[in-house]
């Protein structure tokens, strides 16, 4: 059987479903972490026995996991408490319950690495970006020089610096649909820094990333399942919209994107960098500058790779599903 | 995502609690348009729990295996 915990929207899930399911007949349970089931739990002796709605099974039923999206799957297993009459308590409680969850979400991530083949992170988040370009470094890969400030002074001695300065997001940046009440996509990006991104700044800001703009030659998404790396050059530079951040996609006349071939020696501290970050698949964001000198900016351990595996005809989803069937009898 | 990306308005105190690359939020109203809302029901009895809402359902519709 085999497991997946995911999200509603996800739809790399749903492809890489439809490839199992044309390879195999194999059990597939998915849980989604933004949908509510009625979900009883047991660890007993050495196993985990769950019923998510209908589905019952417990992990040694489970050959290959697959933690795709989301932190944990299974909601409302502490559902919120009032007390009668303190609020004091009520917070208290409600502290110690997200303890309580998350001792017992952290010893199912323990026991699901013991029983079965594991895909992914079971942490379901990214790692810290910025121990992420520290790690790098260590491991020779360069990184865009970087730092961090809440100082408005400090920010406006990299704007008179003369060497071009962006702020990002330190983690995810706003990547928010809001289906319910606006029915709008709400989004930040990597800006450049210029005079007019301090105005109105007061001397105390909240903290904010920094790191040094690259004038580059193109901008690599480098997929990797487990030592297979898959890269795709972006031809962002040319376009004014894109320059900056790719993701200010260009509809009208997209960015050209290529397969790609990674140096060995990239391709081999990426790995490093992978097995350090105890990641067996995701994506590392990448960008070559004018003289070829690669630079890492990120790794996604989660994101979509549907355009990356259909634009460069790498059959991502395909090779998804067939390394989650390799551990089925 | 929508080409037609348009800042969103932040009050001076919203502003001054944000690091300096969230004091520019983009909005686009394109993005949620008819399809983004469909709820698909996957046909697969095998699967339990594959009730998903998808963002653009012309690609993995499109698929040669459906």
């Amino acid at each position: 059987m085999i497991l997946i915990f995911s999200t509603a929207g996800d739809p790399a899930t749903i492809d890489v479903m439809r490839w199992i399911h044309h390879l195999s007949d194999t059990k597939v349970v998915r849980i989604n972490s933004d949908v509510r089931y009625r979900v009883d739990l047991t660890f007993s002796g050495d196993d985990y026995f769950v019923r998510v709605d209908d589905d019952e099974f417990c992990l040694a039923d489970v050959s290959s996991a697959w933690l795709r999206k989301g932190g944990f799957w299974f909601k409302d297993l502490y559902p919120p408490v009032t007390a009668p009459v303190s609020s004091v308590l009520t917070d208290h409680l409600s502290k110690k319950l997200q303890q309580e969850n998350r001792v017992l979400r952290d010893h199912f991530h323990y026991v699901l690495q013991k029983r079965c083949a594991v895909l992914g992170s079971a942490h379901g988040s990214t790692p810290n970006k910025l121990i992420v370009l520290e790690l790098a470094r260590e491991l020779g890969l360069s990184t865009p020089w970087f730092s961090v400030s809440s100082s408005r002074r400090y920010a406006q001695e990299l704007v008179e610096s003369g060497h071009g300065h962006v702020s990002k997001a330190m983690s995810d940046g706003l990547y928010l649909f809001d289906t319910s009440e606006s029915k709008a996509g709400y989004f930040t990006y990597t800006e450049l820094l210029d005079p007019q991104s301090l105005d109105g700044v007061a001397e105390h800001m909240t903290p904010s990333f920094f790191q040094r703009y690259v004038d580059k030659d193109l901008e690599l998404r480098i997929f990797f399942l487990d030592d297979a790396f898959d890269a795709m050059a972006i031809f962002s530079q040319n376009d004014d919209q894109t320059k900056v951040d790719y993701r200010k996609y260009n509809m009208v006349k997209p960015n050209r994107v290529i397969p790609f071939r990674l140096p060995p020696d990239i391709e081999s501290k990426l790995s490093q960098l992978a097995t350090k970050l105890g990641l067996n698949t995701g994506s590392f964001d990448m960008i070559v500058d004018k003289q070829g000198q690669y630079y890492l900016l990120e790794v996604n351990p989660v994101g979509q790779f549907g355009n990356h595996s259909e634009s460069c005809n790498l059959s991502i989803e395909r090779r998804i599903a067939e390394r989650l069937l390799a551990h089925e009898q | 995502m929508s080409n037609k990306l348009k800042p969103l308005a932040l009050d001076r105190a919203m502003q001054e609690g944000l690091p300096l690359c969230y004091r520019q939020i983009m909005v686009s109203d394109e993005i949620m348009d008819e399809p983004t809302m469909k709820s698909l029901t996957m046909d697969f009895p095998k699967y339990r729990h594959s009730s998903a809402f998808i963002r653009r359902p012309r690609k993995p519709i499109s698929k040669p295996e459906l």
